[in-house]
């Protein structure tokens, strides 16, 4: 299990290549979207705003949302550093997520392309 | 605290039921109904779907404990192991796209009928043009728009069935006349090929508030095609011969002639439009994303996980499936075997009902304590009859067509073969590109553990 800490280190460290990332600001500008990270093992929740192309991240849960990722905190930790992409875990039902199709693959997009995969 | 964007019932039924109507399914109305002595084709078609509701009991339970749209895949892979997750996945999607071929085909043969100026493989090729369009832009079908197609059709097959069986005098020559149960285990057989798909609702699992409003729209979608479908082959067979409902790939456009002439003709020309372009929305996008999250994961090419970054579509796996598609209608067009391709896809779907029903058993036996917010009841039971009656039809319907049996076999031979061989040798550079990328990236941010 991974500690708070690292948890709230690897989604800045997140939050500041999506920000970086001159083609995936531009092709994020419209897309805004609350994102909702339920940490199963640590039974919290934080929250991943994206708006105007930048992401941001609170560490608290959000009132409405239109995303939910829920998985374990080593898990979110990995995604978060890119130690690897989401779609196996995702596959294999160590990630669930809640929201629409499209929103799905673009998440996806956005680590494939700031990881350079 | 909840999603800001949720799906109803209406939508969740409407999407069910859309995902099933295609053009062949007259096809396979029509197939069914010549399988039989008389007029009987309903009770087939009450039949199938009175066991696809089995069917659907599985995958509601599978689905409330896995809301992901991995669907089959990731329920597979939870009984029985990556491996034959894999091999079945990726044969399901290499049927359903041959599937979306023999739809071209037989919309083609629809379109030329209505305009014979245009040949029947233009018309194929600028079907299946217009559908890859469409998804490349990623337009989809809004909920609402999708309950309107959806309504529509269902209001347009009661209309012409109605109509139909008044100019029959309400009376059918032998309603009840089966032929033996041989000969109606083969209808069902076929008669499986009008539900496929009710189930590639369940991604919604990831838009919808709860298991049980998918599983309900479910149940009522299953419900309404089966009655709908019933009232249409008992309408249809009585105006069409028996090598016509054995041959022609147009029964319905031929069976709207004979009742109401060019007007008759035109109405199912586009009933057969609204049918298909919910095939080839459904078809494309959910095909061109599982072959997307396939190649993210190094089980195909790499070329196939690009993303178009202004419009987010899967474009190479959309170009790819179009593609294929037309190289299936291409071979259908040349050779006529479009039947093979119906039998194929009913064969196919209803070996994934039956894996579902052995998944149910197995996860039952493997997680009992995983939480099922939908929990059949009396599910080793209902997950055996699942397992038995369609792993039972898919053969029947093998047997009934050699060509069918041979494309289902190919294809399961050649999935097998890739898992097997080529997917070792993808794994194996992925991981090389992967271990260069991580070189080539900036330090991240100390983990807080690694910098005490």
């Amino acid at each position: 299990m991974a500690t708070s800490r690292e948890l709230v280190e690897s989604l800045l460290d997140f939050a500041e290549r999506c920000n970086g990332h001159d083609q995936l600001r531009v092709m994020n500008r419209a897309w805004e979207r609350t994102l909702r990270l339920s940490v199963t093992d640590h039974g919290a929740a934080l929250t991943l705003l994206v708006a105007g192309g930048s992401v941001s991240f609170q560490a608290q849960p959000p009132a409405r949302y239109d995303m939910e990722l829920a998985a374990e905190s080593d898990l979110f930790c990995a995604l978060f550093w890119g130690e690897i992409g989401p779609t196996e875990p995702y596959m294999d039902g160590r990630l669930m997520v809640k929201g629409t199709q499209e929103d799905l693959l673009r998440l996806d997009a956005i680590t494939a392309m700031i990881w350079g995969e | 605290v909840q999603l800001a964007r949720v799906l109803g019932l209406r939508t969740v039924v409407s999407t069910s039921a859309g995902l099933t109507f295609a053009t062949s399914c007259f096809v396979a109305a029509a197939q069914l109904a010549a399988h039989l002595l008389g007029d009987a084709g309903w009770i087939a078609v009450l039949v199938a779907g009175l066991l696809s509701l089995a069917s659907a009991a599985a995958f509601s339970e599978l689905s409330s404990m896995y809301p992901s749209s991995a669907g089959l895949r990731l329920y597979i892979r939870q009984a029985f192991g990556e491996r034959v997750a894999i091999v079945f996945s990726l044969f399901y999607m290499l049927m359903v796209t041959a599937v979306v071929g023999a739809e071209a085909y037989v919309l083609g043969r629809v379109l030329a009928h209505a305009v014979p100026a245009v040949p029947p493989f233009a018309w194929i090729v600028a079907v299946l043009a217009v559908a890859t369009l469409v998804n490349l832009r990623g337009l989809k079908v809004a909920g609402s728009f999708q309950d309107l197609i959806t309504y529509g059709m269902i209001a347009s097959l009661v209309a012409i069935s109605l109509v139909g069986l008044g100019r029959l005098g309400w009376s059918l020559p032998a309603p009840f006349a089966l032929g033996g149960g041989a000969k109606l285990f083969q209808a069902v057989s076929a008669g499986i090929f009008l539900f496929i798909g009710f189930e590639w609702v369940t991604p919604l699992a990831e838009e919808v508030t709860g298991s049980r409003l998918l599983a309900r729209g479910m149940f009522v979608a299953v419900g309404l095609l089966s009655v709908v479908y019933a009232l249409f082959t008992a309408a249809m067979a009585p105006w069409l011969s028996n090598g016509e409902l054995r041959s022609s790939p147009i029964p319905h456009v031929l069976f709207g002639e004979r009742l109401l002439g060019g007007a008759g003709m035109a109405w199912m020309t586009l009933t057969s439009l609204g049918a298909s372009s919910t095939t080839f929305n459904a078809g494309l996008a959910t095909i061109s994303r599982f072959l997307y999250a396939s190649a993210r994961e190094d089980l195909l090419p790499r070329a196939l996980a690009r993303i178009d970054p202004r419009r987010v579509t899967p474009s190479h796996a959309i170009v790819a499936v179009s593609l294929v598609g037309l190289v299936v209608s291409g071979i259908v067009f040349m050779t006529g075997s479009y039947l093979a391709l119906v039998y194929a896809g009913a064969a196919t779907e209803s070996l994934a009902w039956a894996m579902a029903g052995a998944v149910l058993i197995a996860l039952r036996r493997k997680q009992p304590s995983m939480p099922r917010p939908f929990k059949v009841k009396a599910g080793l039971l209902v997950g055996a009859a699942t397992a038995v009656i369609f792993g039972a039809l898919g053969i029947g319907a093998l047997t009934a067509s050699p060509g069918g049996a041979a494309v289902v076999g190919g294809g399961l031979l050649l999935c097998w073969a890739h898992v097997r061989w080529v997917v070792p040798g993808l794994k194996l550079r992925a991981a090389e590109r992967r271990r260069l990328a991580v070189a080539a990236r900036p330090a991240r941010r100390p983990r807080p553990t690694e910098a005490s």
